[in-house]
């Protein structure tokens, strides 16, 4: 490496100074109107995985049901996945549920983000966040101290939410969530006891919000997955009400499920992925699992796998009818 | 835009790196210790005393009739409930400070337990001033009212007659009726009492503060466990289904399917329509998996082994006991017919169709 002398002349100085400046301001106040505004998600991650749409067709988006691959779930969570049928959104108790913490801020949709100050001191009391689309997630960063909620309290779809900044980031634990659902379409639950993790940190017109799910149920290992966020100075976000109705006659109390035994193969017919890689788990997250996805045996071709779903459909059919 | 995507791309490594997951700030859980008994307002005049005085939740109603209490836990933590409940009398209730009225939702041990205390503890007075005098007049002691189901009371009288188990006299409920819906009016407020029949027990109550907006589940909803079934005392599957389907359809919820009417399971952390219908939705599933497998012939032992509850035990199942997996898939497989259709309210068979109502007390 070769090293250029300086001279220390006046603009060297100058820069010298405004660097130091630079360093000596509070950061905490740098940083507190860092992510205020409008954001428009970007889609160029996933967004096979959150577009909503019909089910089974790759233009309009969702997972496959019983797609799992390159999730870390664990086989728990594989077995309420095959047991649950999409139609139970359908029940009128189920349709306007808000997205949780760990799914909102990964599915389409703008955010606004938005501080509370201490009209005293001018510092951050809290950081509010509102994804409308995601059925009204309304969420509170809760930066200055404040109440955790008691443990016989009832939990939210938002869950508990603490932050600090760490430089120009903003670390976020939250807790105390409602049971979820990790993903739309693939029907994998997220059980009440899980907690996410996320780091906030903006680059000019882009803020990145890195999560870290964490549910020692239903997930082998914590699922990282990171959203980046455009910012929006004219604001897009728009109130999004919701009111339930019944969508399909059905029984009251009926719960539609799916009888044990069954497997989703639809994932399979869709994507043409290998039946085993389907079913997920962390080793199908990385790279080098593609190696191993070539030794796997072919699937099915796909009349067979059509005739397989009629067959699963029809033994269900018989039982309702019992 | 690459730019700012690579540059974002790099801090987000840097922080992986150097950060890790880690806690932003710890939590405080707000100090509350086992064993203790901790008044918490839930809505309008009812008060949770929180930390399962006994292993089961109390709700308390105070107003200006003084306090009705649902549940009294256990009998060895009966003497700090009745402290916390005098507490918030004391605070809250008008001129009338008495504790007038207990319901018990059902008549297991860890809901009725305190039955002795409270209710001693407490001024029965009713009909009026007139009808307490005359009672002090007649030398009988004051004390609360405990009002269960009739099925409660016989099979108290009947488990100390049959089997020898005895339940102190002092625990048993005072007034006992066989009803659907019973109507009081208390603090100013309509409340009801539900009796779905056969659920956890066949004496199973629900009590539904209407302007408080607030539900008291009793074992119905159980935000720790598999429900317990107890199927000894009347307890079935499809009953305890119907109850649950009964929460939600009193239950109102606020936007996006969250708050509005709060939910007091009988054990575990309070919780609202979203979480009952979750739950139902559960038992449900695993309910229905029982009776496929029965349709097709298999004994309760191949049905256990075949693990119809397999995703959710880990979470749901008590660690021995009732609502464990094993008890609560032995109470369904016990209770379903021998072959029969997914549940639904118009497959039960259990529950009469014609609702009687009774009460119309007033306090």
């Amino acid at each position: 490496m070769k090293l250029v002398p300086i001279r220390l002349n006046r603009p060297w100085l100058a820069l010298a100074c405004l660097s130091l400046a630079t360093v000596l301001v509070p950061r905490v106040a740098a940083a507190q109107s860092l992510i205020d505004g409008s954001w428009n998600l970007l889609q160029d991650e996933d967004t096979y995985e959150f577009i909503p749409g019909l089910n089974g067709n790759l233009d309009a988006g969702d997972p496959y049901p019983g797609d799992f691959a390159g999730l870390p779930i664990t086989p728990a969570a594989r077995d309420v996945a095959q047991a649950f049928d999409e139609a139970q959104l359908e029940i009128p108790e189920m349709q306007c549920r808000a997205y949780a913490t760990p799914l909102g801020p990964r599915a389409i949709g703008s955010m606004r983000i938005w501080e509370d100050l201490d009209p005293h001191t001018l510092q951050q009391t809290q950081i509010e966040i509102m994804q409308p689309l995601v059925y009204g997630l309304h969420r509170h960063i809760w930066i200055a101290p404040h109440p955790y909620p008691q443990s016989w309290a009832d939990s939210s779809w938002a869950g508990y939410s603490t932050g600090k900044w760490v430089g120009n980031a903003l670390w976020v634990h939250t807790d105390h969530l409602k049971a979820g659902i990790l993903q739309r379409g693939s029907d994998l639950p997220l059980d009440d006891q899980t907690t996410m993790d996320e780091r906030f940190f903006r680059n000019g017109d882009i803020l990145t919000d890195v999560m870290f799910i964490s549910d020692k149920q239903y997930l082998s290992r914590p699922y990282v997955n990171s959203k980046l966020y455009i910012f929006a100075p004219q604001g897009t976000v728009i109130a999004v009400p919701c009111v339930p109705f019944d969508e399909v006659p059905r029984a009251e109390g009926a719960v539609p499920m799916h009888v044990p035994g069954y497997v989703e193969l639809q994932g399979a017919v869709g994507t043409h992925i290998p039946l085993k890689t389907e079913q997920g788990g962390s080793e199908t997250e990385f790279p080098e699992y593609q190696e191993v996805m070539k030794t796997l045996p072919p699937n099915p071709s796909v009349d067979q796998l059509h005739k397989a779903l009629q067959k699963e459909q029809a033994q269900e059919d018989q039982y309702s009818r019992q | 835009m690459r730019q700012m995507v690579v540059a974002s791309t790099m801090a987000l490594a840097t922080i992986c790196l150097t950060a890790g997951v880690v806690r932003a700030q710890s939590a405080d859980a707000g100090g509350a210790t086992p064993g203790g008994v901790y008044p918490s307002h839930v809505n309008g005049q009812v008060w949770l005393m929180a930390g399962e005085p006994g292993e089961s939740n109390v709700a308390v109603q105070v107003g200006d009739d003084g306090a009705l209490v649902v549940d009294t836990g256990t009998q060895s933590a009966a003497p700090k409930l009745l402290e916390a409940i005098q507490g918030v009398i004391q605070g809250h209730a008008g001129d009338q400070k008495t504790l007038s009225v207990i319901i018990d939702t059902n008549g297991r041990v860890d809901h009725i337990g305190g039955n002795a205390v409270i209710a001693a503890a407490g001024s029965q007075i009713m009909g009026g001033h007139e009808a307490a005098d005359a009672k002090e007049f007649a030398g009988e002691p004051e004390q609360a009212e405990v009002l269960a189901e009739q099925s409660v009371l016989t099979r108290l009288v009947q488990e100390q007659s049959t089997y020898g188990q005895h339940t102190p006299r002092a625990l048993w409920p005072t007034i006992t009726e066989d009803f659907d819906i019973y109507d009081m009016t208390f603090d100013g407020e309509a409340v009801q009492v539900y009796h779905p029949h056969y659920a956890n027990t066949d004496g199973q109550l629900m009590v539904f503060f209407r302007q408080s907006n607030v539900i008291a589940t009793g074992d119905v909803v159980d935000m720790r466990t598999y429900p317990i079934i107890d199927v000894a005392r009347g307890g079935s599957i499809d009953g305890e289904l119907v109850a649950l389907n009964k929460v939600i359809e009193l239950a109102v919820p606020a936007a996006f399917a969250e708050g509005g009417t709060v939910v007091i399971p009988g054990h575990g952390a309070l919780c609202d329509q979203a979480d009952v219908e979750s739950y139902k939705n559960m038992i449900t599933t695993i309910r229905n998996r029982v009776q496929f497998y029965k349709n097709e012939g298999k004994s309760l032992e191949q049905v256990l082994a075949l693990e119809p509850s397999a995703g959710w035990d880990e979470r749901w199942s008590a660690a021995s006991g009732a609502g464990s997996t094993r008890e609560f898939i032995t109470a369904v497989y016990r209770t379903l017919p021998a072959r029969g259709p997914p549940f639904s309210m118009h497959t039960v068979t259990l529950v009469p169709s014609t609702a009687t109502v009774s009460g119309g007390r007033q306090y």
